[in-house]
């Protein structure tokens, strides 16, 4: 599994980009992100959903896994709970 | 808890005509009085985003009376997501203990200063809207945001950032997103989102110049100056005068912002990069208010404000915004004004073209009332 996140936007308009190999983390985190991505129906979101807000962070998040292909784009008001605490665990990956 | 009165529902709203609401709102009973104002308010609003002014063309003078002035409530979100969060400060109460509290109410105040004394303006929507701004949102937020209705401002993580209260640029700068939406409504998106960046620098630029009482040439132009967590190599955000120098750091990266037409950004993400290519007309309003020289919140300052409230429309691009604020500067500041303006979008590339050339040319806009694009008509500016 490959994990693409780019984080833009926001008031500071910082861009960051982490990709996580899943050959490279434990089989524990790799378990974690595999439930969060599950949990918040991550491969069946709409490809782009933006809240149109000012100075919220924006992220693209692309997910490779076992043939399994899926790219979203959306903002930090504009989705869910389960989504956040998605970024939040690849970001401590980085 | 602390509740936007102009977002909540209006039980009156629905079913009483706009002329008893005018009676209602004359009344002496406060209750009555208060609930019939914000009825009118949200009919006003909603006449605006309709773009359908006519309405409430005997309803506005009764609306200017009904506006209590500075209203600041700050409230506090203890770390999570909720918003508005629990009230801690209101209009008028004494400092708290806490910086971040005091300096929103501080930083709102100033913002609602800026915009009441030297534009006429009472508040985000022209109309007394009162300022809500919840600090401590989430833990360790690394932003500040205008949410369609309130500021809100994060206490940054420690490393990279500082709490987002600590510049009065970043509360102007968000309060003008209030601002702009009720005014041009310039969408979130390519250059009119750039454009919308770039009127919340230059005022909350302005209220840091007009809260230290600068002079152009004594001004800094930087967004942000003082968040930078210890260690970050960088004096600010952006740099309006330098745009691509605030920064260069090795967890951060370097400052991504062009200053010239020739290096604009085609980008997918921040929305089409609309906090990076606002450095081309941020450093266009530095450069047109060095060429008025004094304050740059009076000349330079009015003629943007006239741009972005009376000109320009949804889909307003940088030719769009060099145009219309070159028109306003010559019918204000006669030929020299209009020539520091012009030569200012000039230097960064933007040729402020006439309105009939660029309809020659194909110009995408549509400039009638009531349209959702481009620059807005005399028409739509009659019943301003
Ligand atoms: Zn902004």
């Amino acid at each position: 599994m490959r994990i693409t996140l780019v984080q833009s936007g926001g008031f500071a308009g910082l861009r960051r980009e982490v990709i996580v190999d899943s050959d490279r983390i434990s089989i524990g985190e790799c378990r974690r992100l595999s439930e969060l991505l599950e949990r918040s129906g991550f491969f069946a979101l709409p490809p782009r959903r933006l809240s149109g807000l000012p100075d919220v962070i924006q992220y693209r998040l692309e997910v490779d896994d076992a043939g399994r292909q899926h790219q979203i784009t959306f903002d930090g008001e504009s989705c869910g709970e389960e989504l956040l605490l998605l970024i939040e665990q690849i970001e401590k990956l980085a | 808890m602390c509740r936007d009165r102009d977002h909540q529902r209006h039980p009156l709203l629905c079913i009483v005509p706009p002329h008893i609401l005018q009676h209602l709102a004359q009344l002496r009973d406060p209750k009555l009085r208060a609930l019939a104002e914000n009825a009118l308010r949200a009919i006003a609003l909603s006449e605006r985003l309709r773009g359908e002014r006519s309405a409430i063309g005997g309803i506005a003078p009764l609306l200017a009376t009904s506006t209590a002035g500075k209203q600041r409530s700050i409230c506090d979100a203890r770390g999570g997501a909720t918003l508005p969060g629990a009230v801690v400060r209101r209009e008028g109460e004494p400092p708290t203990a806490d910086a971040s509290v005091n300096e929103a109410y501080d930083g709102l105040g100033s913002t609602y200063d800026l915009y009441s004394t030297v534009y006429e303006r009472d508040s985000i929507d022209g109309r007394g809207m009162s300022l809500l701004a919840t600090v401590h949102y989430r833990r360790q937020y690394n932003n500040a945001f205008w949410n369609g209705r309130q500021m809100v401002f994060g206490d940054g993580d420690g490393k990279i950032f500082q709490r987002f209260t600590r510049s009065v640029d970043v509360i102007g700068h968000e309060l003008t997103h209030g601002v702009t939406q009720y005014e041009a409504g310039l969408e979130y998106q390519g250059q009119p989102g750039a454009l919308n960046e770039h009127f919340s620098d230059v005022f909350g630029s302005l209220v840091k110049q007009f809260v230290l009482g600068q002079r152009t040439d004594k001004a800094d132009w930087l967004i942000g100056a003082g968040l930078f967590a210890r260690g970050i190599r960088g004096v600010a955000l952006r740099s309006m005068k330098a745009p691509g120098t605030a920064y260069d750091d090795p967890k951060i990266g370097r400052d991504p912002q062009p200053a010239h037409m020739d290096d604009y950004v085609e980008t997918e993400d921040d929305n089409g990069g609309v906090h990076i290519n606002s450095g081309i007309p941020n450093r266009a309003f530095y450069l047109a208010a060095m060429g008025f020289e004094g304050y740059a919140w009076s000349k330079a300052g009015m003629v943007w404000y006239r741009a972005l409230t009376d000109l320009l429309g949804t889909a307003s691009d940088f030719e769009d915004a060099a145009r219309v604020t070159t028109e306003v500067a010559g019918a204000q500041f006669g030929t020299a004004g209009a020539e520091i303006v012009r030569r200012a979008w000039g230097a960064v590339g933007i040729q402020a073209a006439p309105r009939t050339a660029r309809r020659k040319g194909g110009g995408e806009y549509a400039d009638h009332p009531g349209s959702k694009r481009g620059v807005r008509g005399a028409a739509a500016r009659s019943h301003r």
